[in-house]
């Protein structure tokens, strides 16, 4: 299949999370998403590529970041890749929104995020001995 | 309504409130008089995102706040950006004034 791919490779830097959020924002309007489904999507890869450049690579800024944008069976696709730590999802707890802010805990929410705004998330250890998550969009005009 | 009494501190960030931003939101709060600021205001007429890292600095900031005796008091987020707050139940906790005029209108 022959779609359009759009690939990104930055630092893993936090300074180069706006870059990303704006190169996906344009993936994801070519690819007929909507408003409200772009910012979806942006926000799922923001929260991400912060994973990895705050957990895969512990902070470390000489890392490689690589986001890739297609389409798949009628879904937005963003495949983030990093090549720090291995991530655990499953380790992270997550957060309950019911309970009152003075007993949340503090982390998981970025997870939290990540599985409220795509329709499917897919976490893999890449070949290349990193991390893959893969976040795919509907492409249904309504939800 | 009396969280949106005249606040003791106001802080204004801007731009992107996300995980390069957070941390110096974050000091700016810290680096308020303790005990002696009762209500901080956070006037987000200026955020056009807030990413997990910027919730959970409101989330710190709010339980200093509670511990000191104060309040924190959220102002003026944008449609997108409150949405994400009530995505994560932050409108159910925090006091957020919508309706109090700011400087900048």
């Amino acid at each position: 299949m022959t779609t359009a791919e759009y690939e990104l490779c930055v630092a893993s830097q936090l300074g180069k999370l706006a870059e990303i959020s704006d190169f996906v924002g344009e993936a994801a309007t070519r690819a007929g998403l909507d408003e409200g489904q772009v910012f979806e999507v942006q926000m799922a890869t923001d929260e991400a590529c912060t994973n990895s450049m705050e957990h895969a690579y512990e902070g470390r800024e000489d890392g490689e970041v690589h986001v890739c944008c297609f389409i798949e069976n009628n879904s937005f696709v963003v495949r983030i890749t990093d090549f720090g730590k291995p991530f655990e999802p499953a380790e992270v707890p997550q957060p309950d929104i019911t309970l009152p802010l003075e007993e949340r805990s503090i982390g998981g929410l970025g997870l939290f995020l990540i599985y409220r705004l795509v329709d499917d998330v897919e976490f893999a250890r890449d070949v290349g001995g990193g991390n893959q998550v893969t976040l795919r969009k509907h492409r249904s005009k309504e939800e | 309504m009396d969280d949106c009494r005249e606040p003791d501190h106001t802080l204004a960030p801007s731009g992107r409130l996300d995980a390069l931003t957070a941390p110096e939101f974050d000091r700016q709060i810290c680096t308020l008089p303790d005990g002696a600021t009762k209500v901080i205001a956070v006037d987000l007429t200026q955020v056009t995102y807030i990413a997990s890292s910027g919730l959970r600095a409101l989330l710190v900031a709010h339980r200093r706040q509670q511990q000191g005796g104060g309040r924190l008091v959220v102002r003026h987020p944008n449609p997108r950006v409150w949405a994400v707050m009530q995505l994560c139940g932050f409108d159910q906790i925090l006091d957020v004034c919508p309706d109090t005029p700011t400087t900048n209108d």
